[in-house]
């Protein structure tokens, strides 16, 4: 059960970069677009916590750092991630009420602070200069793409979660 | 309390090993035993990227389409106004046909530069949200080379900046860390242009005193070593100046290419560069200096003396000098010289 649900978990990161490689580019709008492997992060957060949340985010970023080209700093995305899946991840305890708008909400705060973080990285390792309008409008932007594909994406991965067991990662690593 | 002391301390392991990494890559650069994973990571994902690019644009497409039809009724409005501008000016046609002839006849003095470029279909674009590359289909195999610029019929969209045998990353102009050399196509005043995200290009004009024709054309400039072809249209100015900063002026520039829309590109294989430096047998150590014209000219008496130069000046400038002097009242002295006066 265990290994099934490790390989469902690698199959969902990795259609969710092939989506967002291929297919997303053309519905960017002013350069931005829905960021689909941060939203399978915060659908298994939502589900397994934080621990499986900040596991699954260095996982699935270290391969989006891997298959970016050498002009990805390798750990970027692996800490960008693995932070938002912590941060989503000791949300659920408070999403039983209404976890459709939860789920929303959450994608939406946390895919705003994932770009201001990695922006704000980006920044500070001197590899990328952004004005704060042009951050402010990634964070927005990019945020609502996400908050409108939450129940789709992250409600997928979270019922894949759910189907193929509990928090296998905790044993493996 | 034990399982969140344990999930706290797998957070601060992961968050460690990112920062090791990061900080591993930062230092080895794009050599190294990282960037080696990278490329190979690129060559296996790049063919299922393809592979999945050609099944699904084709859908893709069709809900682009329906996305953008709001834009594609405003554009086709526009063509229509356009169109009928267009007919409105035809009384002028005919002269504007005699100037081309006029120019094209010019444009034979000179050798025009023919570029040899290789087609390419972007793939796909990276993961991240702050990225602006695109993986295209050629790589070293098909003579791609790092530094090579990517264009299409609207005009410049980036240059290649990694290569592997089949594959290559383009980085987008709109890229925050790109940059080149350009010039105002009107006046020719150079300046950097450089690339801010989804924001329009900012032109930095070298030159604070130059004029800034409204909506004036921005063109590719080529330098020494640069494989950036020259004249290659980049867009057009958006806003007035923004005023003088530090002795320079910056402007935006709104590109011509459409950057969320790119499928098919050429990428220049041959842009005529100015070399970088000149090897030893280039060098030209005693130039032929012009001859001074026959002394009984009297309709050149003044101009040569100053077109003498090099090892003759000696044996040539004097008696030219003395000559220019002796007949300055005959032929025409400048209005700056005493006899003039």
């Amino acid at each position: 059960m265990m290994a099934r649900r490790l390989v469902v978990m690698a199959l969902v990161a990795g259609a969710a970069l092939l989506l967002q490689t291929v297919v997303l580019p053309a519905f960017a709008l002013f350069g931005w677009r829905p960021d689909l492997v941060l939203l399978t992060v915060i659908g298994f957060a939502l589900v397994d916590g934080p621990r499986t949340g900040a596991r699954y985010g260095f996982a699935a970023g270290l391969m989006l750092d891997l298959v970016s080209g050498t002009g990805q700093l390798v750990g970027l995305s692996s800490l960008v991630l693995l932070s938002a899946g912590w941060v989503a991840g000791q949300a659920r305890p408070y999403l039983t009420a209404s976890p459709l708008v939860g789920q929303i909400a959450v994608a939406g705060v946390v895919t705003a602070c994932a770009v201001l973080l990695q922006g704000l990285l980006e920044m500070l390792l001197d590899i990328g200069h952004y004005s704060p309008l042009v951050l402010l409008q990634g964070m927005l932007l990019v945020s609502l793409y996400n908050a409108a594909l939450a129940p789709l994406i992250s409600g997928t991965a979270a019922n894949l979660a759910t189907r193929f067991g509990e928090d296998p990662l905790g044993k493996v690593i | 309390m034990p399982e969140f002391r344990r999930g706290r301390s797998s957070l601060v392991v992961l968050v460690i090993l990112s920062i090791g990494l990061l900080t591993f890559a930062y230092r080895q650069g794009p050599v190294g035993p990282l960037a080696l994973i990278q490329r190979g990571a690129m060559t296996v994902v790049a063919p299922v990227q393809q592979g999945f690019a050609t099944v699904v644009r084709p859908i893709g497409g069709f809900f682009v389409s329906v996305v953008r039809l709001g834009r594609l009724r405003a554009e086709n409005q526009a063509l229509k106004a356009n169109l009928l501008q267009a007919e409105q000016r035809r009384v002028s046609v005919a002269e504007m046909g005699r100037e081309n002839d006029e120019l094209r006849g010019l444009l034979q003095m000179r050798d025009r530069f023919q570029l040899t470029t290789r087609t390419a279909e972007m793939i796909a674009s990276p993961p991240g949200s702050l990225e602006w590359r695109m993986l295209v289909d050629v790589g070293a195999d098909s003579g791609i080379k790092t530094g090579m610029a990517v264009i299409n019929n609207d005009g410049l969209i980036g240059r290649i900046v990694e290569v592997t045998r089949s594959y290559s990353w383009v980085e987008l102009a709109t890229s925050p860390t790109a940059g080149y050399a350009a010039r105002i196509a009107q006046n020719g005043e150079s300046g950097a242009l450089s690339g801010r995200g989804p924001e329009p290009f900012q032109l930095e004009v070298y030159d604070p005193e130059a004029e800034l024709p409204a909506d004036a054309e921005i063109v590719t400039q080529s330098y020494a070593g640069s494989r950036i072809p020259d004249g290659i249209p980049v867009g057009r100015v958006v806003s007035s100046p923004g005023g003088l900063a530090q002795g320079t002026r910056f402007v935006e520039v709104r590109p011509y290419v459409d950057f969320t829309a790119l499928h098919t590109v050429l990428v220049v294989l041959n842009a005529p560069a100015p070399p970088a430096t000149f090897s030893p047998h280039q060098i030209v150590t005693d130039p032929d200096p012009p001859r001074p014209p026959p002394f009984d000219d009297p309709g050149e008496a003044g101009a040569p003396a100053l077109a003498v130069g090099g090892d003759k000046q000696g044996e040539a400038g004097a008696p030219a000098d003395k000559s220019a002097g002796d007949k300055q009242g005959e032929a025409g002295a400048p209005a700056d010289t005493p006899a003039g006066r």
